[in-house]
């Protein structure tokens, strides 16, 4: 589903200093797999998230999603991949504050090659019904609280029904029960075939993950591996 | 959801920077068009004056003409006279075919009648006049008898009243000429017969007559011969007459269009450094709204936009923004000058008619598209800078 392969990133910040936050990192991620990524800040998770979805280019290595080589993709088909197989969860707030809950979870779905906009209304009602956002449809982001907004980008990502997604600290700023809600409620997508690629400082999700691994100074090591029955 | 609905929803989600924009433009589009409103509307005011009077040549007394101009445009009072025998003169001169004397008979301060606050009384030669026997002849079917009269636009007999009572002598109001924007609009035309009326009537109420000098006109406005050329006519009468001035209608208000003229070049000049410095405000604004908004961009293009969505999306709320703030403008100004169209006109010492809807659809759609242009050119760059951003530090901002 994805792979790295001995992929490195690096950053001029000017002509004499440069940083590599991702250094010879190679992985395959299979379909289906629920993958964490443990590292403090600053250790290149980010990076490699961003390298996953297309929106950085490695400076040498291949990352590829589906067998197709990201570098190799025009903006056109990078776009219909992230539109369509691929969905992205941010560190930070990513909801668009002039839009309702609704409109921002249907919001992919404008930039999707599939036109089905009566599926798709339908598809975020039952998601928000699923999260337990219903009465929030109409509401605007400001008005959600963090663990709200945190399911409601969930919501987003998963509207196109993407194959792959990926998780920048999902669960960040949250209570511990509404942490263990939202993983619960990724566990629940990953089972039905979706392809988890999540990174977080947390440890406590650990367990959740069928593999998880730790990045320090850009490069990955597995940590642990779960065989799932 | 769609691009136009996502750039409708963006404005009214950023409240502050979109009336700041839609302000801006609002203001400039107002004072655009309500400059080239009075301009264009004084302009045809004199185009419909001239047109009114129906003749290639206006002689005026020698030394008057500064005069007469300004009694024609702003309806100012004046005694100008000539001896009556120049009408004869004038009619015998080679290439010239009618002629027609007017008198300017008298002026009322304040009156009732009329929607400005001088109104004149101008006697015309019903036997030679080709300036409102043609009128009266389409509209009333016949010449005016004592006791009629026909006024200019701003002229109206007040509701309940039978007629103008004007020296204590009632005349009746058989019609409106159509708006000039010049003194004629606030001019009542009449026959000597009703002018002797009046004069009669005035001296019994005041004990002295209205005088209407003998033998002497204001005016004599000549209609030159088919295939004459006009201007060879009046360079003739130049040359050939003493004592009288003529001038040729398109030279009509020349010291006028003069002014008119000065005062649309600094116009420009000003309109230009004003949409220069609301251009460059609003790119600066549009620059700091991009920079502001780098991350959301970021958050599309990583949901799945593409480079050319971001790029449409702020032009097409740019372009949104400018249209409403040009529409909003304009119709503010159109409606000022509609309903304060009098006011402007005493005010600013200027005949005006207000435009034509044809006219104001014009300068609607030219305000509208010049706002859009401008406004969409000051959001280009940080359009284009946003929509090429490297997406990983835009998001790490």
């Amino acid at each position: 589903m994805l792979s790295f392969d001995d992929v490195t990133r690096v950053f001029h910040l000017d002509e004499d200093t440069s940083i590599t936050p991702v250094r010879d990192v190679t992985m395959e991620v299979k379909q289906g797999e629920f993958v964490i990524i443990i590292g403090r800040s600053g250790t290149g998770k980010t990076t490699l998230l961003n390298l996953a979805a297309g929106l950085v280019k490695p400076t040498t290595g291949r990352v590829a999603v589906g067998g197709n080589d990201l570098a190799r993709m025009t903006q056109k088909q990078l776009s219909v991949l992230r539109s369509e197989k691929i969905g992205f969860m941010f560190q930070f707030p990513s909801l668009i504050p002039a839009l309702t809950v609704k409109d921002n979870i249907t919001l992919p779905a404008l930039f999707s090659s599939r036109k089905e906009t009566d599926g798709i209304e339908a598809r975020a009602t039952r998601l928000l019904g699923i999260l337990g956002l219903e009465s929030k449809i109409n509401v605007h982001p400001k008005q959600l609280s963090a663990g709200e907004t945190k399911r409601v980008v969930l919501a987003r990502t998963l509207i196109n029904e993407p194959q792959l997604v990926l998780a920048d600290e999902p669960t960040s700023d949250l209570d511990e029960k509404t942490e263990k809600e939202v993983m619960a409620l990724l566990r629940d997508v990953n089972s039905k075939g979706v392809t988890f690629v999540i990174v977080t400082h947390s440890l406590q999700l650990v367990p959740f993950a069928t593999r998880a691994f730790e990045m320090e100074n850009g490069t990955l090591s597995l940590m642990r591996e779960t065989v799932r029955t | 959801m769609n691009l136009l609905r996502l750039a409708f929803k963006n404005i009214v989600g950023s409240g502050f920077r979109s009336t700041t924009i839609f302000l801006c433009v609002m203001g400039i589009a107002g004072f655009l068009l309500s400059t080239t409103f009075i301009i264009r509307g004084s302009q045809s005011s004199l185009e419909s004056g001239i047109r009114r009077m129906g003749a290639e040549i206006l002689i005026v007394p020698e030394g008057a003409e500064g005069k007469f101009e300004t009694a024609l445009l702003m309806g100012r009072p004046n005694n100008l006279w000539m001896p009556a025998e120049n009408v004869e003169k004038i009619n015998a001169f080679p290439g010239v075919e009618k002629v027609s004397p007017q008198i300017y008979f008298s002026s009322l301060y304040g009156s009732e009648y009329c929607a400005m606050p001088e109104m004149f009384l101008v006697i015309y030669e019903p036997e030679t006049d080709f300036t409102i026997t043609p009128w009266l002849k389409d509209n009333l079917g016949r010449s005016l008898d004592k006791g009629e009269v026909i006024g200019g636009s701003q002229v109206s007999v007040p509701r309940g009243e039978k007629g103008l009572t004007l020296y204590n002598q009632t005349v009746t109001l058989k019609g409106n000429l159509e708006p000039t924007g010049t003194g004629i609009d606030q001019t009542i035309f009449m026959t000597m017969e009703t002018a002797r009326e009046l004069s009669r009537s005035a001296a019994g109420e005041t004990g002295y007559p209205l005088e209407i000098p003998a033998n002497s006109v204001s005016t004599i406005l000549v209609k030159t011969e088919p295939g004459a050329d006009a201007h060879k006519v009046t360079l003739d009468l130049l040359r050939e007459t003493t004592g009288m001035f003529p001038i040729e209608s398109p030279s009509l208000f020349g010291t006028f269009r003069t002014q008119m003229n000065s005062l649309l070049r600094g116009f420009f000049v000003l309109t230009v450094f004003i949409w220069g410095l609301a251009t460059i405000m609003m790119a600066v604004n549009f620059s700091m709204a991009a920079d502001e908004r780098s991350r959301e961009m970021a958050v599309l293009r990583a949901v799945g936009a593409r480079a050319g969505f971001i790029f449409g999306l702020l032009l097409t709320e740019a372009g949104l923004l400018a249209a409403a703030g040009a529409v909003a403008g304009i119709v503010i100004a159109a409606s000022v000058l509609f309903f304060l169209g009098d006011f402007f006109t005493v005010t600013l010492n200027m005949p005006f008619l207000f435009p034509s809807v044809s006219s104001i659809a014009s300068l609607l759609a030219a305000g509208v598209s010049l706002a859009v242009v401008t406004v969409t050119l000051s959001a280009l760059f940080p359009a284009i800078r946003v929509s090429r951003q490297e997406l990983a530090i835009a998001m790490r901002e």
